[in-house]
Order: C-alpha cells, then structure tokens, then sequence
C-alpha cells in the first residue's frame, strides 16, 4: 500500500488517537526527565550533570553498575550458550527436564528470586547457618557476590533461548558442506555454524546487559555496599519527593543513555548479522552414553536445579514457623499463609485488580497498534513504532520518576491513585503486548481483507469479522504473558505506588527490608500462584503455544 | 453483468505516475485480458477496478454507474486472488457464504445458493472442510465460487492460476473458462502468461509500462503484432534489424534489405525510410537445403531436438544476424549443424514494424 495521509480513512484517525496516546503518556514524561536533568539544582546553582561529576559516589555508581552488566552478561552466556549447544545437537538422559528452563524465569519475579536466595545464603540463611554448624565460614553473600550469582541465574535463559532458537533454526547441511570441502567436524562446526549464530548470542547477551542495568529488585536487596545506578537513582527519588527533581532526573537520564547505547549497538548487530538460512533442515541431535552423557546429564541437572531453587524455596518458606526473621526450618505451619490470605489480603486485591486492568487496557491496545503496524502502514505508523518499543529503552524506576514528574499536578493529577499504578504497568508492558499480540499477523495475507470487502463487507466490520478471529490466539497468548510480567513489576509500581496500594511484590520487597521472610514468602506463594494458574490453563486447556510467540 | 468503460485514467503510486492517461473499454459478458510482464501496471489497473487504489482523474463506469468514487465494498465485484485469499478459520461453506452474509440474504437462500455454487466449482461435498484441508486447486475452485456466487456486475481476477502446477493449471483454466461463459459476467482477468491469455480471452490487452500496447483477439495479439515488443512478447519471434528504402502504409507489401539481401514482408504500421524491425515466428520460416529465389544462405548452428518439431538456430549470410527457425512435419530433424541452409520468409506473414 502506499504510504499517504487519506484523512477519510478510519486507521489514519486511529494511528493517530494512538500517537496522542503515547506521546502524551510515555514520550512526555521522558522529555520531562531528561530537560530537568539541565535544570539547576536549587541548593548550589550546578546543574545536575555537573554534580554528577562532581560527586565520586554517582560515578562510582555508574562504573559499577557497568562492571556488573559486563560480570552477569558473561556469567550468564557462559552457562546459556554450551546449554543451548548441547541440548540443540545431543541427547541424554533427563534432557526433557531442560525444557522447563524457560518458564523458571517467567513464574519466579525478581524480588522472590533475590529473596529465597538470601534465604539460603543470607546472613541468616539455611545454608549460611547449617555450613557455620559444621565450623566453615561462608564469606557474606550480601554485594557483588549475591549480584552475580542472582542475576546470573535469573537473566542466563535469555542467552540460552536465543543461542537454543539460532542453532535450531541453522541448516545443517551446510556444516556437511563444510565436511564435505574438507574440514574436520568439530572444525567445521566452529568455522560454519558460529558466525551464522553468533549475532543472535550477542544479541541476547546485549539484552541481557540492559536488563542487568535496569535491575531494581535483587539489586536494592542484594546490593548492600555497592552502590548501582538503579538504587541510587531510586534513593534520590524517595528523599527529593516534592523536593528538586534535578538529580534523580540526572540519574535517569544517565541510565536512559547507558541503556540506549547498548540497544543501539545490539540492534546494528542482530541487523547486520541477519543471514538468510533459507531452508533449515535442522540437525538430528546426537545420542550420548556413557560419561559424556552422565556429565553433561549431571551439569544439565544442576542448572536446572539452581534455576528452581528459588520455586521450592518459596514453597518451603511460606508454610515454615517464624519467630520474627529467624525461619525455624523443618516447623511446619499453615499461619503465614493464613495471615496473608485472611488477616491481610489486600495486596493481593490491589495485584489483581491493577494488573487485571492494565491487562486488558494492554491488549485493546496492543491489538490495536499491531494491527497498525502490520497491515495498515501509513506516515504516522513509523512513530508508533518507535514509540511501542521505547519502553525496552526504560527501566522501570525510570519509568516511574517520569510518571510522577508528569502527572503529579496540573490539570491531570494521578499522583496517589490507582490510575498512575496502572498507567506504569500498561506502558513498561506494551512492547511485549504489541510484539505477541500482532505475531500471527504477519502470516495473514493482506488479500484476505480485500477479498471480505470486494464481498460487500465495509473496511472496519472486515477487521472484526476476518482479521479478529485470526488473531485470537495471540491476543490471548499475548494475554497471558502480559499478564504474568504485570503482576511480578515492582520497579516502576514501588515509584508510583502510595500508602494502602501496595501490591505483592512491593508488599513482598517491604517484608524483605524487614527480614520477614515466612511472611514475604507466603505472599509470594500467592503470586506464584497467580502466575501459573493462568499459564497452565492457556497451555493445557486452550492449548496455547505461549513460549513459542515469545 | 454490464460494460465497463474506462475513461483517460490516471494513477499513481507512491508519487509515481504508474498510469497516465489510458482509456479502455470491456464489452459486456466478455472475457478480457490485461497481459503484460511485471510491474507493467496491469495488477494495479484491476485494483483501481475493484476500487482498493484511488484514481488520481479519469473515469470508471461499470455499465451506466459511474463508479469511480465508489469504494470497493459498494461496487458490486467479484474478486479470485492469486493466493486464494481465503479465510483460514471458516470453513468451505462458510467461505462461500460470506458475501451473502454481508448482503443479508436469508439462511435459506445461502443454503442453496452456496450448493448450487459448489457443485458447478466441483467441490460438492467438501462444504465443512477448511481451506487447510484442500489442495491448491481445490483452495482456487473455492475462491472462485465465493466470487461468483454473490452474481457480481464484474468478475476481476488477479493471476489466479499462478500458484497451481502445469497440470491442474489447464484443469481450472477450464472451468473459469466455463463459468465465466455460462454466467456471462463481465470479467477482467490479470495474467503474465502467455499461453493462459491466448486460450481463454475474446480480447486481450497487452500491458507495457503503464500502456496498453496492442488490444485485439487472441489471433490478432499473436498473428499480427503491432510491435516488436508484442510480437516478442506473446509466442516466440524472431526480431531482425532491417533496412526500409521508402515510404510504406500499413498492410502494403514492401521489400526491405536484411544483411544486404531483398526481403519481402508486409509492413504492419506506416513506415519511413531508415531502419526498421521485420518480425517473424519461428515455425513461419522456411528452411532447405537448396538455394530458392528470395532464399537468404545460412548456416546452422545450433540444433534442439524436441520431439514434435526441432528448433534451428541459423546465422544468416556470411555475418548476418542469427535467428531461430521451427521444423515440423516428415523428417524435421534432417539438417545438421555446420550444414549450409536457404531461408525463406513467408511474404504474407512476416511483418515490419518502425524500429
């Protein structure tokens, strides 16, 4: 189609509705962070930028916030990358347990996994105190080395999801070409398919690195000593409320552009290292026995188990006795689940009712602008575009401070209401809506639209009757992804949030701070809980293919 | 059913002129072809007919009503799809129903008339598969019933055959054919294939960069070219660069220089003096192998036998232009490569064209 403004057509006024939308709710916002940063701070006259170098402390923040990315992205592609390669290209007993890798990531928020994590190791923790029993002493997990490791396994099924999808999707004839001209097998591997995967590994790595960067949970829990952008941009939030926004817009603006390098070059390298494999004829995975097959099943097992330690560490904690932070492990008790669900359920309310709101404000949306995108292009749609996917730009405290910032007064006022919470679920999940949502899209031939109006039916009634059915499935996969993402978000709801809103996982992150640990558990029981039942539902009953469109 | 008459159109796409200024007119009932190679306007030309792309000036009218502003949901087409376009989640019957739905004719109706409609296509029985389930022919025939059976003024269709094998292309080449007689609904039908445009048109419009080059019978397209363009498009020809002494009308016999030889032709247009182009089909020449009066010596040099007839390549005199000439008949396959040859060209049949 051509690209033209036709002011008689219903989806320029729709492209449009949508670009006042997000102009208005998400680009607005960002320029208000990043123009105060410029402003003069009030106490000294220096503007945020030149305290930031002025002050060792941000700009140690800022180096270490690098050094950690660059730690966890290559921790987490030295475990992702040779357990993508060997489960592409081998098997061996208990390979199938692998194939829950992906999901651990989804059902366990942040904050639970920086949680059971400390309470294995922490101070206090059952491993911490059971190795002391036997006279050795760990070195304190609290900083860089609780960092690493958390982070490492939480963000690990990134790299090994992309590598897992490009090895697949290599065609192993052209490794038997390479055989065939006269190269070794192993050679022939490592000269032929590595730099056919090897943007996509970097790719996923780079996310990985912007996502280390925008880390709020395990960073603020774990975090202790080593100051990290994420934290202390939220530090100066909480103490400069009502107060100068200069600094905490500095900070910001910092991490904006930390994390846009990064996007930018991630995006030159996934571009320019898109190769046509045009027919995958995919490997058959080769059978191991013997100790290869008992090592790699060994090695396999013991990712899978880390990765599923913090699930059975929830599990365990919510229905353990506590007296105040000491857990008495092997006591059992059903009172911290009581409490939370009887005596304090309200943030289990404000979770559901939040994020179910945003859920389906997400999907309309998110339907509605990958509808746009795909099928019905014109001037406007190229801006959407870029503004649908800006959110990945943002983490979430930054979100959150731009939220505030913008919405705090004047004539539309949400500070302290529901409306701001929702408003920064719906926003930080939109590029996940858009991008799941319109996934089935790009297989529906445009032609399928004619032929419904060269039949007499009018433009728009031709989307609900023939493009709206196709896109079902999506929308729900979409649905539930969304879902699941929106009732884990803590990093922009702890910015917005106000006294009585607090939904679990900020309730959870509270308990934490306070070392209520049996209480912090049982609320994540609950949102574990949340989580799941709606993904076993869509896989098992409406047979829903969720990680495919992921 | 009605004549459309297409008024000094213009299009554009993108800012580009893609048609400037042409004008067509598609008798009632009849069967139209816009032949042409890609991208010479001819997809666009049917969807300015079915009104998915707007008309920068110009006018369309389908019988009396000037539809030219009319959208496409209101005019009154049946449209078949080069990939079918078919709703993948309904089912056969459903398919078909579709655009009766939408003209909200009762279920009863809808019932026989989509029976009626899928027995004429073939597929009687199939009406509760979906569009999954059906072979590529079966997947056309469907497209086609669910164009026809809202009885539209005009039948439009875009390549529709492309994406079937050589087999089952002939097969629906036949039943649109048939329909579209039965039915008598005028129709416009899109095709780069040449064969397709020769055994299913009353008229044929060759399409070249937005223009319509030649319109005419199937007979006329091929046996009396206007161009060389036309002529080297529908069939094979041989195109040779001629000499022309004077001035010719069309249809004149005239006499034109080829490698310094006399060559008798017809000229096809008025032509000057100068350079021009005489075109001749392959299996209209006349190969043998002693010298004739009017025969021009060649050598053979390239031989294909291909069982029915075999194809020559022949250079002409001692440096001449080659050229390709068809055998048929007792012993088509007689003459050798290196053998020296005499090359008729038929004065009736072969033409000259202005360079």
């Amino acid at each position: 189609m051509t690209k033209q403004i036709d002011l008689r057509s219903v989806w320029f006024w729709l492209s449009l509705a949508v670009l006042i939308l997000l102009a208005f709710f998400l680009l607005y916002p960002l320029i208000n962070v990043i123009a105060s940063s410029f402003g003069r701070a009030r106490s000294d006259g220096l503007s945020g930028w030149q305290i930031l170098l002025a002050e060792p402390k941000y700009l140690r923040a800022i180096g270490n916030t690098v050094l950690l990315g660059l730690a966890v992205t290559l921790a987490s592609t030295v475990i992702g990358v040779p357990l993508a390669y060997f489960t592409a290209r081998f098997s061996y007993p208990g390979k199938a347990l692998i194939a829950v890798l992906p999901l651990t990531t989804l059902i366990v928020p942040e904050v639970i996994a920086a949680q059971t994590w400390l309470m294995m190791l922490g101070n206090n923790g059952l491993i911490t105190r059971t190795i002391a029993d036997w006279g050795v002493k760990l070195p304190s997990f609290y900083g860089w080395p609780g960092l690493i490791t958390v982070m490492t396994f939480i963000y690990y099924t990134y790299v090994y999801i992309g590598t897992l999808a490009a090895i697949r999707s290599f065609d192993i004839q052209l490794e038997q070409a390479a055989q065939s001209l006269g190269t070794s097998p192993a050679l022939s591997r490592f000269k032929v398919m590595l730099p056919v995967v090897l943007p996509s590994i970097l790719g996923s790595s780079l996310l990985v690195f912007t996502l280390v960067v925008g880390n709020f949970a395990v960073a603020t829990i774990l975090g202790h000593k080593v100051e990290l952008l994420s934290v202390i941009t939220y530090q100066t939030f909480v103490s400069e409320v009502g107060a100068d926004p200069v600094m905490q817009s500095t900070l910001a603006s910092v991490s904006i552009a930390l994390v846009a390098i990064v996007l930018f070059v991630q995006r030159f390298i996934v571009q320019r290292g898109k190769f046509e494999i045009t027919q995958g004829r995919g490997a058959v995975p080769e059978r191991l026995s013997g100790m290869p097959a008992l090592l790699l099943a060994g090695v396999a097992a013991l990712v899978v188990a880390i990765s599923l330690l913090p699930l059975m560490t929830v599990i365990a904690g919510a229905f353990t006795r506590a007296r105040g932070p000491v857990m008495r492990w092997g006591e059992w008790t059903t009172a911290n689940l009581e409490r939370v669900l009887i005596n304090a359920p309200d943030p289990i309310f404000n979770t559901l009712i939040y994020a179910g709101t945003a859920t389906l404000l997400s999907l309309l949306l998110s339907s509605s602008i990958g509808y746009l995108l795909v099928k019905k292009r014109n001037l406007l749609t190229p801006a959407i575009d870029y503004l649908a996917s800006l959110p990945l730009a943002l983490s979430g405290t930054v979100l959150g401070i731009g939220l505030v910032m913008s919405f705090n007064s004047g004539w539309l006022s949400l500070s302290g209401t529901a409306a701001i919470i929702i408003l920064a679920y719906l926003v930080r999940r939109l590029p996940f809506g858009v991008r799941n949502a319109s996934s089935t899209l790009y297989n529906v031939p445009n032609s399928i639209e004619d032929a419904s109006i060269s039949l007499g039916v009018p433009p728009v009634q031709t989307f609900f009757r023939v493009i709206l059915p196709l896109m079902v499935p999506a929308i729900a996969a979409a649905g539930v992804l969304v879902w699941t993402t929106t009732v884990a978000e803590l990093s922009a709801s702890i910015v917005v949030y106000s006294a009585g809103r607090e939904t679990l996982p900020i309730q959870i992150f509270r308990l934490i701070d306070s070392g209520l640990m049996a209480q912090a558990s049982a609320y994540g029981l609950v949102l574990v809980t949340i989580i799941l039942v709606p993904i076993i539902i869509a896989t098992t009953v409406f047979k829903l293919d969720i990680f495919g469109a992921r | 059913m009605a004549q459309i008459d297409i008024s000094d159109i213009v299009i554009s796409y993108s800012g580009n002129r893609v048609i400037d200024g042409l004008s067509l007119t598609i008798e009632d009932g009849s069967f139209f072809t816009l032949l042409g190679p890609s991208g010479c306007g001819k997809t666009t030309l049917l969807r300015t007919l079915g009104g998915f792309l707007p008309v920068e000036s110009g006018i369309i009218r389908f019988g009396n009503q000037d539809v030219t502003r009319i959208p496409a949901y209101r005019r009154d087409i049946g449209m078949v799809f080069q990939d079918y376009a078919l709703f993948p989640d309904k089912t056969v019957f459903d398919n078909v129903a579709y655009g009766l739905r939408a003209r909200k004719r009762d279920e009863n109706t809808i019932r026989n008339k989509v029976g009626e409609y899928l027995e004429r296509v073939g597929l009687t029985g199939l009406a509760a598969r979906r569009p999954a389930e059906l072979s590529g022919g079966q997947r056309q025939r469907v497209a086609l019933a669910r164009a026809l059976v809202i009885e539209p003024q005009v039948l439009l269709m875009d390549e529709p055959l492309s994406n079937l094998d050589a087999k089952l292309r002939v097969q629906v080449r036949e039943t649109i054919a048939d329909l579209q007689r039965e039915a008598g609904i005028t129709t416009v039908f899109v095709t780069h294939d040449q064969e397709e445009a020769l055994a299913m048109s009353d008229r044929i419009g060759l399409m070249r960069q937005g223009r319509l080059e030649q319109i005419g019978t199937p007979e006329v397209i091929y046996g009396a070219p206007v161009t060389a363009y036309v002529a080297d498009f529908v069939g094979a020809a041989n195109v040779i660069k001629v000499g022309t002494t004077g001035h010719s009308n069309a249809t004149e016999q005239l006499s034109v220089l080829l490698a310094g030889y006399p060559v008798v032709a017809r000229a096809a247009a008025p032509l000057t003096a100068g350079e021009a182009w005489l075109l001749a089909r392959p299996e209209e020449i006349i190969l043998s192998s002693k010298a004739k009066l009017g025969a021009l010596p060649g050598v053979v040099v390239r031989r294909q036998y291909l069982g029915s007839r075999t194809s020559y390549r022949v250079t002409l005199g001692q440096v001449g232009p080659a050229i390709v000439i068809d055998l048929t008949g007792p012993d088509h396959a007689r003459f050798k490569p290196s053998d020296t040859v005499y090359v008729a060209f038929d004065p009736v049949l072969s033409r000259v064209v202005p360079a």
